[in-house]
């Protein structure tokens, strides 16, 4: 067997030699059980007809090999069943570390003493995130608008396990017996529980309908890639490489976000001009079509990029600092970024509000790390956005979609506790709360929501809210039967 | 073994300055040791022995007053019995080995208390290690002085708490290896007093005021370059930028 080959003789398909690694061999192999009863217990919950969505076969993409292309094999696969691999990247030969104090150094391939604990934290934290999603979107199956779309969820949740057995090898294999215990932390935190909640913020809040799920795998899944681009970076070695691998997963979430979010904008769009409705702010006459009204998608959009946003921190980081100078966390794109790669005496500008207006601040560039990470996302941000636009247009309806300012229903950072609406105006507070229904969803959305998604089960047919994909996935066409339920 | 000992300590203190952590091992027969002890304490009033346990004292008080950190290694073929024992309670953290190693000639490491443990050894604060180590729970004081004589091994040590870390061989070498590592990465300063504070909770005597408080911290922290100079912790916190340490410690 080579060494970027993937070997399938042991319970968890891996590249990185498990069956010669006997200890981690039997540390993983005693952690199994415990995820499984995880993912029974938190992944997906619901039925097709009678038959537990765990029971169903779902047209699943398996990652098979490391390589750029043919990385990934569809086959009809039970959840529970699914082969969640411990995969890395290639291992690049003679790669130095790329920024911070240790530049040019040979990456390291153990953990270096010195940044144990907060490497570990930086491992934990990322890890954190994804069993967090998958418990936050477990009920989704139950209102899937399609079998193409169920499929989409199924196999968002099963990478997103995947991407935690990728942190949790991390954690065993390179950190002991504290690895150990925080591997098994991670099964025990659940989000949104009172007592042990998970992490970050954002994996608290509920993903309670379709439209939440799109706007989370495009805007925290994004915020997911932003995090992995930085750690892919690291001179960790083992990290960079397992990071890059999930980059790969990463961009199908994003897509079936970005898809998701421009098909339901196109269903709207469309119903609109075919019942000759051209004022977006009709309601109820539009939200009678069966579609979802193109202000309540705004309104949820705000919802989930101004949450997305707390996730990237404090503007100002001393810790983001830290991590970078010691070489654990880069900058997005770090290698090809034109400097120094040490920032020790350069300068970032970090939107700021001072004497009532929002401006650039100057100040180090190494305190500014988590600045400049958010500022790259939301430019990666607006691509898709352009795209949901081009929907709209295309239909005639005037209407457009915008990411809200970035200091708009803050609580983490420099903007916490500033009343800004979305287009960047600071009022104060009293009248922010009172036009809050204008910004982000409410009670009424919620329960219009609620009524108007229900699960449809017939192969080929969509919910009168979203428009069908341009076509399947895996090699199948649309109509294909993408979940099955086992003897029909 | 005394001697060498406070030789070993003293040639550490003059000739290898840079030297944060020490490592301290011990080798040899438990019953051996065991039996010294007994004859020790069973003849202290003859002049020789008295000599000796007070030299064994001073030697032990100057691992409570060093500069440095003190990790213990307890592993196969050691003999932290009694006195030796004394070692590890002295120490900043004691790692102690779960079994044995791959293909060692030895059987898995003991810990064992002595008679030795429980009152003559005093350190600079006129306790033992042992009441000091339990500072405020006499009932766990008198649990440990009731393991005198039995053979622990890390399992029974971690839970008497007697050892800070019992791991087993898949974890030991890396285990050691972060610890080690990442003491090296902390302000030595820092650690100096810090550690000073720990080795001596409790009550004060004026040898505890001069060597665990005013040594430590007058000397080590107090206007070091360490912490206020201008490579120093003070000026380069919240930059993201390490502080340049002088390691240098007495
Ligand atoms: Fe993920
Ligand atoms: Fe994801």
């Amino acid at each position: 067997m080579t060494i970027d080959s993937v070997d399938y003789s042991t319970l968890m398909p891996n590249n990185v030699g498990l069956a010669d690694d006997q200890k981690l061999l039997r540390a993983l192999e005693r952690w199994y059980p415990k995820y499984l009863e995880w993912w029974v217990d938190m992944g997906p919950s619901g039925f097709i007809h009678e038959t537990p969505f765990q029971e169903a076969d779902v047209w699943l993409r398996t990652a098979v090999s490391v390589e750029q292309d043919g990385w990934a094999k569809f086959d009809f696969v039970k959840m529970p069943e699914y082969r969640w691999g411990i995969l890395l990247a290639p291992q690049e030969e003679g790669r130095t570390i790329p920024f911070g104090e240790h530049k040019g150094e040979p990456a390291w391939q153990e953990v270096p003493g010195a940044y144990r604990a907060m490497l570990r934290r930086l491992i934990v934290i990322q890890g954190d995130t994804e069993p967090a999603s998958v418990e936050q979107q477990r009920f989704l199956g139950r209102t899937a608008p399609s079998f193409y779309d169920m499929r989409n969820l199924f196999q968002v949740n099963v990478e997103e396990g995947r991407h935690l057995w990728a942190m949790v090898y991390l954690l065993q294999r390179y950190f002991g017996k504290d690895g150990r215990e925080e591997a098994e932390e991670l099964l025990r935190r659940r989000s949104g529980d009172e007592d042990r909640p998970r992490m970050l913020g954002a994996f608290n809040e509920e993903t309670p309908d379709w439209l939440s799920f799109f706007l989370f795998t495009y805007f925290t899944d994004r915020d997911g890639k932003m995090q992995l681009e930085a750690l892919a970076q690291s001179g960790f070695d083992p990290l960079s490489r397992t990071c890059r691998f999930m980059l790969a997963e990463e961009a199908h979430h994003m897509f079936v976000g970005a898809t998701g979010v421009g098909r339901i904008v196109k269903a709207t769009a469309e119903a609109m001009r075919d019942a000759g409705i051209d004022d977006p702010y009709d309601t109820e006459r539009i939200r009678s079509l069966g579609v979802i009204d193109l202000p309540l998608i705004q309104r949820k959009l705000n919802l989930h990029f101004s949450l997305t946003l707390d996730l990237f921190g404090a503007e100002e980081s001393t810790n983001a600092a830290n991590a970078f100078n010691s070489g654990l966390k880069g900058r997005y794109h770090e290698t090809v970024i034109d400097d120094d790669h040490q920032l020790l005496d350069s300068t970032y500008p970090v939107t700021k509000y001072v004497d009532g207006e929002f401006r650039h601040v100057d100040v180090p560039a190494l305190n500014a790390l988590n600045a400049r990470l958010r500022d790259d996302y939301v430019d990666d941000c607006a691509g898709g956005v352009k795209r949901w636009n081009r929907y709209i247009t295309e239909t005639g309806v005037e209407f457009e979609l915008t990411l809200p300012h970035v200091a708009f229903h803050r609580q983490i950072g420099e903007f916490n506790g500033l009343a800004v609406t979305p287009e960047g105006g600071v009022i104060d507070e009293a009248t922010w709360e009172s036009r809050r229904g204008d910004y982000l969803p409410t009670e009424g959305d919620r329960v219009f929501i609620e009524e108007l998604m229900q699960q449809v089960t017939t192969p080929g047919e969509f919910a009168s809210w979203i428009a069908p994909p341009q076509k399947g996935i895996g090699g199948q066409p649309v109509e294909f039967e993408y979940v099955q339920i086992p003897n029909t | 073994m005394t001697r060498s000992l406070d030789d070993a300590i003293l040639h550490l203190r003059t000739n290898e300055r840079e030297i944060g952590t020490w490592l301290l091992k011990t080798q040899g027969d438990v019953d051996v040791t065991a039996d010294h002890d007994a004859f020790l304490l069973s003849h202290v009033d003859h002049w020789a022995v008295r000599e000796i346990v007070l030299y064994i004292k001073r030697t032990l008080r100057r691992l409570d007053q060093t500069s440095r950190t003190t990790f213990t290694l307890i592993e196969p073929g050691s003999c932290f019995v009694g006195w030796l024992a004394e070692i590890a309670l002295a120490a900043d953290r004691s790692y102690m080995l779960e079994g044995t190693f791959e293909g060692s000639e030895h059987t898995e490491p003991i810990f064992q208390l002595t008679g030795m443990n429980a009152g003559p050894l005093t350190m600079d604060n006129h306790l033992t290690r042992l009441t000091t180590r339990f500072w405020g729970r006499d009932d766990a004081v008198a649990r440990v002085e009731s393991l005198v004589g039995e053979p622990l091994d890390a399992v029974e040590a971690s839970d008497a708490e007697l050892v800070t870390f019992a791991y087993d061989d898949i974890d030991w070498d890396d285990e050691l290896r972060l610890a080690i590592e990442e003491r090296a990465s902390f302000s030595p300063d820092a650690l100096t007093g810090m550690e000073a504070n720990l080795r001596f909770p409790g009550p004060e005597t004026m040898e505890t005021k001069i060597f665990g408080r005013l040594t430590a911290w007058q000397n080590w922290i107090f206007t070091r370059p360490n912490a206020s100079g201008s490579d120093g912790a003070l000026q380069r916190y919240g930059t993201g930028r390490r502080p340049d340490f002088d390691r240098k410690r007495t």
